[in-house]
């Protein structure tokens, strides 16, 4: 059975990106545009990992990393953020709410397949 | 994870199977913790398990020292080829036992008794 | 469409979009500077423009907009307020990015750069943030370096890392994808049962990985994962052998080098006699992981040795030696051909012909030279036949002798070495017999008991030395005079140099041993080897001081596949004389060949040399010219002159030997077809001059 993994970004470009990358290598994806409309999408099964932008209208990546955390069936799940922000107080806010690793944009599919490669089996 | 326990006599069978993973870490602790209680000797059948991670494959080693200090025994019945490519790959197979004392009984231990059942 | 091109256009797309929110966001923003939600929304707007633009190709998007978004994130965080400009230049950024998703044609680049202008002034102003760079790309440099280098990981992951979503085995695969891995993982901090906290890892790991990756690789792995976890990289073996010693070690000095174990610790128990690693668990001063991983890093720095030894042999083939000197004749030929080839062309004078024949000309000088460097062998492949020789005749003779060999790395032509052998052999024997005394005289002597025969190989040029001296008794100039006397080598009363003394060594049939030993001495004398060495377009010279000891010095052509030759003529005949014998050309004129009275002797600066008139010697007919030439050639230091019509030059030449038919031919050693296809022969002088 193949995996499940959300992604969650504001541009539509990314998510279309994102999703033909990991659809093309096996993976079922299921997408959102923001933490907000993510959260309403977590009940179709076992999520294996979350690829989530961090500036993003009505709820940013920080916020739903550390709101999935407190979810029971996201407390082990990998949590990867999409980042332009290569300071480290963005990378270092977003462990503490609990992401699992970063991928800085912009990024080649290949990078993106070998990120998620990290986290799931 | 699937896990149903058999006493009979003195020897408690505890059967998994599934994947084990750390999202039933608590409850495969409480199995094992209820197992030790029951039985003097314990009877891990593996035969369904898919894999285990590393959280279980530590759950199972702590379980097997705890069962030797309290003069019981535990061991592994019928692993199959998911299980062993899991403790390959956490790299728990070895030559030495940690309990010096007796080298045989360890549950990682490689060699012609690995899938067998290890006398007491 | 291809899969870029359709993330490009839905990207367009997208940024339209943006640039139309945008734009009705910025006329919001004028009303209500103040308005954090709009401000957001603007900024959002230009991240993702940013951001996409990168990640589809639209770099030039992604740089411009960079400054864009950099004010905005300060007015975002109150460091910079909301303006007419701002709002302005915002505006017409907006158009100048529609015109740069359309195409870089359409493109005003004079209101490109007054834009980034204002926008990159209004970035630096205010709080310096050190903004992040557009150009930080995520791309690694791929850096494979060849060789293969065995590393020690210790990986410690904190105990709460599978809360953060990494499962350490997932780490471990990817160690394994790098290349050979073994791991081995240590179960000694797993708590009692009753204190495991079931989702927590305990477990650490050795991973002894060998892979042509380097370092930077292995911490890749660890990247979101390294700041919480004790990672340990050690480099323990390499192929480029810097390493090599350490990779020998035994499991003790490896425990003991990883800090598990104490020197002292180590030799208490190295005292016992049970297996090292038993001992050790047994007496509780390492644990039974630690020391399975010390022993699975053994193992697998010893396969690693093993396998790199094995490629090693198979770097370098074994090919006949014929197939080489069929090689190194076709190529003779191709030499000669391209020789034509050029002297053709020139004649032509068609630059395109001239075009290929230098073409071919550099490209057959090329494959010459890594033909005969084929060849080549280094010399100390002879050494331990030598060291035999030296060892089995020492003892034969009750003599105590040690041979010490130098340049070993020294490339000689392969055919020079085989035919060295035999001059060589007789060489070391005679030193051995008549040099080196026998221990009692040499302590005798003040000497130390033990002679020393030294054979030495040294490059010059395009010459090899090869030197033999011993530290025997020398040569014993009265016996060799009354020995050359008696011999009716020399008259008694000949004044000879030192030189000319122990160079009648070399003289047919002389030997000074008193008694004939079975080593030497048995009429083969050093005439012998002086043929051998001349033979090989070679030079041999001796040395010696009395009592102190003998030394040989042989010179000899790098190859003898190719000669540097002179280009003589006599009548319509060409021969070559190796240049290695020449010394000099000298004119002779008829005046000058007058004036010496028919005796054939050339006025060389008041010197008067002998010649040899090649015409006279070869019986050639026809007429002689006025003016011809002698060249000077110098042998066993007597000079000589060769009387030609004509020199015509230097040339290097590709031997061709004679056929069986002309093998007995006095004073000819080869012959070579010249670029117009005609053959020259290669005189013997040595010969020539004997004869003559």
């Amino acid at each position: 059975m193949a995996h499940t993994l959300l992604i969650v970004d504001d541009s539509a470009s990314m998510r279309q990106m994102v999703s033909f990358t990991l659809k093309d290598a096996g993976y079922d994806v299921i997408s959102a545009t923001n933490g907000k409309d993510a959260l309403t999408k977590l009940d179709s099964g076992k999520i294996a990992m979350v690829i989530t932008d961090l500036n993003m209208p009505e709820m940013d990546g920080i916020e739903l990393i550390k709101q999935l955390r407190g979810k029971p069936g996201f407390k082990f799940t990998p949590i990867v953020m999409l980042t332009t922000e290569s300071q480290d107080s963005k990378k270092l806010a977003g462990k503490q709410a609990g992401a699992s690793g970063w991928i800085v944009k912009p990024f080649k599919p290949d990078q993106l397949l070998d990120t998620v490669k990290k986290f799931v089996k | 994870m699937n896990h149903s326990f058999q006493l009979s006599a003195d020897t408690g069978v505890l059967s998994l199977a599934g994947a084990l993973t750390i999202e039933h870490g608590a409850e495969l602790k409480a199995s094992l913790s209820g197992a030790l209680e029951a039985a003097d000797h314990i009877v891990c059948d593996l035969s369904g398990l898919e894999s285990a991670d590393i959280c279980t494959l530590q759950l199972f080693c702590s379980a097997h020292k705890a069962a030797a200090r309290a003069g019981k025994t535990l061991e592994f019945r019928a692993t199959c080829e998911g299980f062993d490519a899991s403790v390959m790959e956490a790299g728990f197979r070895r030559h030495v036992g940690c309990m010096s004392q007796n080298s045989a009984d360890c549950l990682w231990i490689e060699g012609p008794g690995e899938k067998t059942e290890v006398a007491p | 469409m291809n899969v870029s091109e359709l993330h490009k256009e839905a990207f367009r797309e997208e940024a339209n979009e943006l640039l139309t929110e945008l734009e009705s966001s910025l006329l919001e923003l004028e009303e209500s500077p103040e308005d954090q939600e709009i401000i957001g929304r603007t900024f959002r707007a230009m991240h993702t423009i940013k951001g996409s633009g990168a990640m589809f190709g639209f770099t030039d998007i992604a740089e411009f907009t960079h400054d864009v978004e950099t004010v905005f994130d300060k007015v975002r965080g109150g460091i910079m307020s909301v303006n007419k400009e701002l709002i302005d230049s915002t505006l017409k950024s907006c158009d100048l990015i529609r015109s740069m998703l359309e195409g870089s044609d359409s493109v005003d680049e004079v209101e490109k750069d007054r834009l980034k202008g204002i926008f990159s002034a209004m970035s630096r102003s205010g709080m310096d943030d050190g903004g992040e760079s557009i150009k930080s790309s995520a791309a690694k440099p791929e850096n494979r370096p060849a060789v293969e280098k065995t590393y020690r990981i210790r990986f410690k992951p904190p105990q709460d890392i599978y809360l953060t979503g990494t499962d350490p085995i997932l780490l471990l695969n990817e160690l394994r994808e790098l290349g050979e891995c073994s791991v081995i993982a240590h179960l000694n901090e797993i708590p009692f049962f009753e204190d495991i906290d079931p989702e927590h890892c305990y477990t650490y790991w050795d991973i002894i990985l060998t892979t042509s990756r380097d370092e930077n690789a292995i911490r890749d792995i660890f990247i979101f994962v390294e700041e919480d976890s004790e990672l340990r990289i050690d480099l323990i073996d390499e192929s480029g052998g810097l390493l090599d010693e350490p990779a020998q070690r035994k499991l003790g000095e490896i425990l003991v080098e990883r800090g598990e174990l104490t020197p002292e610790d180590m030799k208490r128990v190295l005292e016992g006699q049970k297996r090292f690693g038993e001992i050790l668990v047994e007496t509780g001063l390492a644990n039974p992981s630690q020391v399975q991983a010390a022993l699975v890093e053994q193992q697998q720095v010893r396969e690693v040795h093993q396998k790199r030894q094995n490629t090693d042999a198979a770097s370098s083939i074994r090919v006949p030696s014929e197939k080489l000197d069929i090689l190194v004749n076709l190529v003779g030929e191709l030499v000669t051909v391209q020789a034509r080839l050029s002297q053709t062309s020139a004649m032509k004078n068609d630059s395109n012909l001239t075009l290929i024949a230098e073409e071919v000309e550099r490209l057959t000088a090329e494959l010459r030279d890594n033909t005969l460097n084929i060849r080549m062998m280094p010399f100390g492949s002879t050494f331990s036949k030598f060291k035999r020789l030296v060892r089995d005749l020492s003892n034969d003779l009750g003599k105590e002798v040690e041979m010490v060999t130098d340049g070993a790395n020294t490339e000689l032509d392969k055919t020079v070495i085989e035919r060295l052998n035999d001059p060589l052999v007789h060489i070391i024997r005679n030193s051995i017999d008549h040099g080196i005394e026998d221990p009692e005289a040499r302590v005798a002597a003040g000497k130390p008991r033990q002679g020393t025969v030294r054979l030495m190989a040294e490059h010059s040029g395009d010459c090899v030395f090869i030197t033999i001296q011993d530290d025997g008794a020398g040569l014993d100039r009265d016996a060799i005079r009354t020995k050359a006397v008696e011999k009716r080598l020399i008259s008694e009363t000949a004044e000879l140099s030192e030189k000319e003394l122990f160079g009648l060594i070399f003289a047919p049939g002389f030997s000074t041993a008193k008694k004939i030993s079975g080593v030497s001495g048995r009429g083969v004398g050093m005439d012998v080897v002086k043929k051998a060495i001349e033979a090989l377009r070679g030079a041999i010279e001796i040395s010696s001081r009395k009592g102190e000891g003998t030394t040989i010095t042989i010179r000899l052509p790098l190859t003898l596949a190719i000669i540097e030759s002179l280009l003589v003529q006599i009548g319509d005949d060409r021969y070559l004389l190796p240049l290695s014998f020449v010394e000099e050309c000298v004119v002779l004129t008829g005046k000058d060949i007058e004036e010496a009275h028919g005796k054939e002797l050339a006025n060389v600066r008041g010197h008067m040399v002998p010649y040899i008139p090649l015409r006279k010697q070869f019986q050639l007919t026809g007429s002689v010219p006025g003016i011809q030439q002698v060249v000077i050639t110098q042998i066993d230091g007597d000079r000589i002159g060769l009387l030609v019509d004509n020199v015509i030059g230097e040339h290097q030449t590709v031997i061709k030997s004679l056929g069986k038919a002309y093998r007995d031919v006095h004073g000819i050693s080869g012959a070579t077809i010249l670029g117009d296809g005609t053959v020259a022969l290669i005189l013997d002088i040595p010969q020539l001059v004997k004869w003559g």
